[in-house]
C-alpha cells in the first residue's frame, strides 16, 4: 500500500490507534481457525465517525477492510486473506444504554458478550444467545455471523434479538435501522441483512438488542449412554414429545475422552456419548416436570446414568465439559477443522452415523459434539497441516460431511458462518440463482468490493478448497 | 491492491538463533487461537489489544520463531509487557505452557541482546552472592537510619543509576534481617526437622514472616533448620539471565543436601521456582535428577500449614479480610484452597473473596520496575478490588504482592499481611504445652 495512503488513515484514527509493526501485524493475522495471513496495518478506531471516515477512504482508494470483533471466528471470516487494513472494533467497548422500561440494551460492537450478560442480569434481564466462545467473542462479531449457542434452541439465535442498528457502508455513509421497537414492517428488513453478512455489506457500530426477563430459576441435568445412537435418539424423542427445553448437548466419546483430561471429570467407563440437558423458567414444577420427562425418555433409550445437577456449583462444571470443548480438542492433535452443519432434527442419528463412516473411511479422528436438540453439530475433524497430503485428504473428507448434511436437507453451516472455509460449497447448498441475488446484494452495498473481499461468495472450484487457504509462510505474503 | 503476492523472502527457521525458542515449538502449536486467555489476561484486560494477549504472544514468537518475522521492537515490547502470572496457562483448554515459553523467549532475547528491559546484571549480582547480599543488607540498614535515603532520592544520583523506579520499591530493611546462615531453632522431642528456604528479599525485608514461621513450627513441635544458603534465582530467570539462573539452582540443591524431608518456603513466587528446577535444569547431566529430587521436597507453607491449621490453638480475630492469590501460586501451583483454609480456621475471620481474586497485582517479580505504566494499573485495578470487599485486612502470600499492594493502598485503612504473620498473631502459645517460643 501507497504509504501516504497509509498515512491518511493513521491521520484519521491517530498515531496511538494503528499498528505498523510486523508483529503486531501477526497479532492480527488470524482468527479460531488455523489459517493466518497479515493485514498492511491494523486500525483501531473509537467511535462510528472515525468508521465512517476510514471507509470512505478505503471506498476512493480501494483498500480492502478486514472487520474484526476479538478474532474467534471460526470460519476464517476475521483473517485479511487480501492485503489490505484490518479494523478492529475491540476498543468500541461501551455498553451505552440498558433500557429497563423497554427492556433493550444498546451497546457498542467491541462489548465481550459475557460482559453484556452479566450487565442485563444484574437488572433482571437476559439476552440468551451464548456462543460456547462468550467469554471472548464479541457482541459485534456475535451480530456480524449471527452466533448462536446453546440456549439458542428455546430463545433463538443473535437475529432474533437484534433490534437496531447503527452501520457504516463502504462509501462512509452512517446508517440508522430500527431502535427500540419490537415490532416494525416499515419497509424491507434491510437490517436483517447485516446480521450474518460477515463484514462483507458493512462495519455494525452500534446494536439495539432486544432483552427478556430472565429466568429465576434453572435446572440442569447429565444423561450418559452406552453409544452415541441412543444419545441421538434421545434427542428426537425429546423434541419429539414436545418439550422446548432450554438446551440439548450432545458430546461423543472423542471429546469426552479429551475434555476429562483437561478436567477433573468422569463418567462411567461404557460411556460413549452424554447429553446436557437444561431447562429454565420461573415455575419450578414445570421445570421439574420437562427434566424427569427428559431422563425419562434418556432411561427408556438406554441411558447407563441421568444426574441432576444438586447445585449451581455441580451446573457450572456441567456446563463447563461443553464449554471447554472445542478448545480441549486442541490437545487431541495439532490442528482441528471444526464444522459446523445442520440438519433436520430427525436425521442427527443418521448424520452421526454417516460422519462416523466418512471418518473411518478416510482414517481420520471426528469429535462430534453440538446443539443436538437444534440439529447443529460440529464434528470436529483432528489432523496436522504439517503432514504431506493431510489437507487434501481433509478436503474429500469434509466434502463428504458436506455433501450428506445437503443430502439430508441440511445446510453447510448453522452459526458459523462461510468465512473462507465453505464459501466453494455455497452454490452446492443454495444454487445459482439465490447466490447470483446474493452477490447482486453485495453489489449494491459494496460495488468496489472492499469489505472483507475473498469471504463467502465462491471463487473456485471445491477441489482444494481447504489447501488454498493461507498460512503464514506459504502463500501470504508477509 | 487485490495482490496474491506468493513469494516468501524470509531466511526461514531461527534454530541456531532462538534454541529456546525452537524448543518451544511443539508447545506453541497447541495452541488453538480460541482467545479463551484474553478473558484472564491482565494486559489484555487492561488494553484490548491483541498483541498483550497471551494468544497474540504466541502467534508472534512463533512467526519469529519460524522465520517469518524478524526481531522487532513492536515484538520486543509486546513480549516483555508479560507479566509471566500463568493465568492463561490455567484456563486453557488445549494445554499451552506459558511459563516455558516465557523462559525460552526471555533467555534467547537476553542472549541475543534484545530486550529492551535493561537490566544491570551488576544489581542481581547480590542475589547471587549471598555474603554480598549480607553486606548490602547491613549498609542499606545503616544507610536507612541515617536517612541517606532521602538524600539519595533527591540527590538525582539514582538518576546515574537508573534506578528511580528501583527506590520506590526498595524494602525497608527490617532491624533484624534473617538470612539462612546454618541456624536452628530446636525443640525437645521433635515431631522431625523443617528445613526452610529464607530467600533474599524475604529475609532482609520481611524477616518477621520468617520469625513467624519459625514461632509456629516450634510450637507445634518440629525443629526448625536454615542451612546457609542463597537467593532461588527466579528473578534471574524470568529475565533471562538463565545461566545464572542455572548457577543459583545448582547451589542452592547443594546448600540443602545435607537435610532432609520438606523443605519450607514462605514465597510463593520461590516456592513455585523451587518447584520448577527440573526445568531450569533440564540439560544439566549432573544436576538434573537431583534437582527432581529437590523439587519434591519444596512445599509451600500454605500447603504444609493448611492441613494442621484445624488443631491449632487458635484465638479470635475479628474482622472482614481479602485474600489475594499471588498468581505464582494459584496459577503455578494450584494452590487456591490451602491458604483459605488456613483464613477460614481462624475464628472471627471473615473471608470476603474479592470480584477477580485471580487477576494479578502487577508486581510480578520486577515487573512493577520494569513496567510501571501496566504494574500500575494493575495494581490501582487491584486495589480498587480489596477495597470493594469492605476488608481492612487483605492477606497475601508472596512478598512481591504485599509490596505492590502496600503501596497501592498506602492511602487506605487496609493492612497488608502475610499469612503465616496472620497465623502467628491468631496461635495461643501460652495455650500450647509444647510452647517453645524459639528465639533465633
Amino acid at each position: 500500500m501507497d504509504a501516504k495512503i497509509l498515512n491518511d488513515f493513521e491521520n484519521i484514527v491517530g498515531p496511538q490507534n494503528i499498528r505498523r509493526g510486523p508483529a503486531q501485524r501477526v497479532a492480527y493475522s488470524f482468527d479460531g481457525t488455523f489459517q493466518q495471513r497479515m493485514p498492511e496495518a491494523v486500525l483501531l478506531p473509537k467511535t462510528t465517525e472515525e468508521v465512517s471516515r476510514i471507509l470512505a477512504l478505503a471506498n476512493k482508494t480501494e483498500t480492502t477492510i478486514t472487520t474484526r470483533g476479538a478474532g474467534t471466528s471460526l470460519s476464517g471470516g476475521a483473517i485479511p486473506t487480501i492485503e489490505g487494513l484490518v479494523l478492529d472494533l475491540a476498543q468500541m467497548n461501551a455498553i451505552h444504554e440498558i433500557d429497563k422500561r423497554n427492556s433493550v440494551a444498546v451497546a457498542q460492537p467491541g462489548v465481550i458478550t459475557s460482559d453484556l450478560h452479566h450487565a442485563v442480569e444484574e437488572q433482571g434481564l437476559f439476552y440468551p444467545p451464548d456462543p460456547a466462545s462468550l467469554q471472548q467473542c464479541t457482541i459485534g462479531g456475535n451480530v456480524a455471523c449471527n452466533s448462536g449457542g446453546p440456549r439458542c434452541l428455546k430463545y433463538g439465535v443473535t437475529k432474533d434479538f437484534v433490534l437496531g442498528m447503527t452501520v457504516v457502508l463502504a462509501n462512509g455513509s452512517i446508517l440508522k435501522l430500527g431502535g427500540k421497537l419490537v415490532k416494525n414492517v416499515t419497509g424491507y428488513q434491510l437490517m436483517q441483512l447485516f446480521v450474518g453478512s460477515e463484514g462483507t455489506l458493512g462495519v455494525i457500530t452500534e446494536v439495539t438488542l432486544r432483552l427478556i426477563p430472565y429466568p429465576r430459576m434453572r435446572k440442569t441435568a447429565i444423561a450418559m449412554f452406552k453409544s452415541l445412537d441412543h444419545a441421538s435418539e434421545a434427542v428426537t424423542e425429546i423434541i419429539g414429545a414436545g418439550i422446548l427445553p432450554v438446551a440439548l448437548e450432545l458430546l461423543d466419546r472423542a471429546t469426552l475422552d479429551i475434555v476429562t483430561q483437561y478436567r477433573d471429570l468422569t463418567f462411567p467407563q461404557e460411556t460413549n456419548a452424554i447429553l446436557i440437558i437444561e431447562q429454565d423458567g420461573n415455575d419450578e414444577n414445570a421445570i421439574q416436570n420437562d427434566i424427569k420427562s427428559m431422563t425419562a425418555i434418556c432411561r427408556e433409550i438406554g441411558a447407563i446414568e441421568c444426574n441432576e445437577a444438586a447445585n449451581e456449583q455441580e451446573r457450572q462444571a456441567i456446563w463447563e465439559t461443553r464449554r471447554v470443548a472445542s478448545g480441549a480438542l486442541g490437545r487431541a492433535a495439532p490442528n482441528k477443522l471444526g464444522e459446523d452443519i445442520a440438519v433436520p432434527r430427525s436425521q442427527i442419528p443418521e448424520m452421526i452415523r454417516r460422519i462416523h463412516e466418512i471418518g473411518e473411511k478416510h482414517q481420520f479422528k471426528i469429535a462430534v459434539f453440538g446443539h443436538a436438540g437444534d440439529g447443529n453439530l460440529h464434528p470436529n475433524f483432528l489432523f496436522d497441516k504439517k503432514i504431506p497430503g493431510e489437507l487434501k485428504r481433509l478436503e474429500v473428507a469434509a466434502s463428504e460431511v458436506f455433501q450428506v448434511a445437503l443430502e439430508m436437507g441440511g445446510t453447510l453451516s448453522g452459526e458459523h458462518g462461510i468465512g473462507t472455509l465453505k464459501k466453494e460449497f455455497l452454490v452446492n447448498d443454495l444454487g445459482e440463482q439465490t447466490v447470483n441475488i446474493m452477490q447482486d446484494i453485495k453489489n449494491v452495498f459494496d460495488p468496489k468490493e472492499i469489505l472483507n473481499p475473498d469471504k463467502i461468495f465462491p471463487e473456485n472450484s471445491t477441489e482444494g478448497f481447504l489447501t488454498r487457504l493461507p498460512l503464514l509462510g506459504k502463500n501470504a505474503s508477509i | 491492491m487485490k495482490s496474491t503476492d506468493n513469494t516468501n523472502t524470509r531466511s526461514g527457521p531461527k534454530t541456531d538463533l532462538l534454541p529456546n525458542l525452537t524448543r518451544e515449538l511443539a508447545n506453541m502449536d497447541s495452541c488453538i487461537r480460541c482467545g479463551l486467555c484474553h478473558s484472564v489476561c491482565p494486559t489484555y484486560q487492561e488494553t484490548h489489544l491483541e498483541e498483550e494477549s497471551p494468544r497474540g504472544r504466541i502467534a508472534m514468537a512463533k512467526a519469529l520463531t519460524e522465520g517469518h518475522i524478524e526481531f522487532s521492537h513492536d515484538l520486543i515490547v509486546h513480549e516483555e509487557s508479560c507479566l509471566m502470572c500463568d493465568a492463561c496457562t490455567e484456563i486453557c483448554p488445549a494445554g499451552f505452557n506459558m511459563e516455558t515459553l516465557g523462559l525460552a523467549l526471555r533467555t534467547d532475547f537476553r542472549a541475543q541482546n534484545k530486550s529492551t528491559h535493561r537490566i544491570n546484571r551488576l544489581l542481581l549480582l547480590p542475589l547471587i552472592k549471598l555474603k554480598l547480599l549480607r553486606t548490602i543488607a547491613k549498609s542499606l540498614h545503616t544507610f536507612q537510619k541515617l536517612g541517606l535515603i532521602e538524600f539519595f532520592k533527591k540527590s538525582q544520583i539514582s538518576k546515574l543509576f537508573g534506578a528511580q523506579q528501583l527506590e520506590k520499591l526498595l524494602p525497608s530493611i527490617n532491624d533484624s534481617f534473617l538470612l539462612g546462615d546454618g541456624q536452628k531453632w530446636e525443640v525437645p522431642s521433635s515431631k522431625g526437622q523443617i528445613t526452610i528456604a529464607t530467600g533474599c528479599v524475604m529475609g532482609v525485608a520481611f524477616p518477621n514472616v520468617h520469625r513467624a514461621e519459625i514461632r509456629l513450627l516450634n510450637a507445634m513441635g518440629y525443629s526448625v533448620t536454615a542451612p546457609p544458603q542463597g537467593c532461588c534465582g527466579a528473578v534471574h530467570a524470568h529475565n533471562g539471565f538463565t545461566k545464572d539462573a542455572q548457577e543459583m539452582a545448582r547451589s542452592q540443591i547443594d546448600a540443602f543436601n545435607q537435610t532432609e524431608g520438606p523443605i519450607l518456603v514462605d514465597a510463593s513466587g520461590c516456592t513455585a521456582h523451587l518447584k520448577n528446577y527440573p526445568v531450569i535444569l533440564r540439560d544439566d547431566p549432573v544436576y538434573f535428577e537431583q534437582a527432581e529430587h529437590f523439587s519434591k521436597r519444596v512445599v509451600d507453607a500454605t500447603e504444609f500449614f493448611a492441613p494442621l491449621v484445624k488443631d491449632l490453638p487458635l484465638k479470635k480475630l475479628p474482622g472482614k479480610i481479602a485474600y489475594q492469590d499471588a498468581c505464582h501460586l494459584a496459577n503455578l501451583q494450584k494452590i487456591r484452597e490451602q491458604p483459605r483454609q488456613i483464613l477460614n480456621a481462624i475464628p472471627g475471620i471473615q473471608l470476603e473473596e474479592m470480584t477477580d481474586p485471580t487477576m494479578c497485582c502487577g508486581s510480578a517479580g520486577i515487573y512493577n520496575i520494569l513496567e510501571p505504566e501496566m504494574a500500575r494499573n494493575l495494581g490501582r485495578r487491584k486495589a480498587t478490588s480489596v477495597k470493594e470487599t469492605g476488608a481492612t485486612i487483605v492477606v497475601t502470600t508472596n512478598p512481591g504482592c504485599q509490596l505492590q499492594l502496600e503501596s497501592h493502598l498506602a492511602d487506605e485503612q487496609v493492612q497488608v499481611i502475610h499469612i503465616l504473620e496472620l497465623l502467628d498473631k491468631a496461635y495461643m502459645y501460652d495455650s500450647n504445652n509444647n510452647s517453645d517460643t524459639a528465639s533465633a
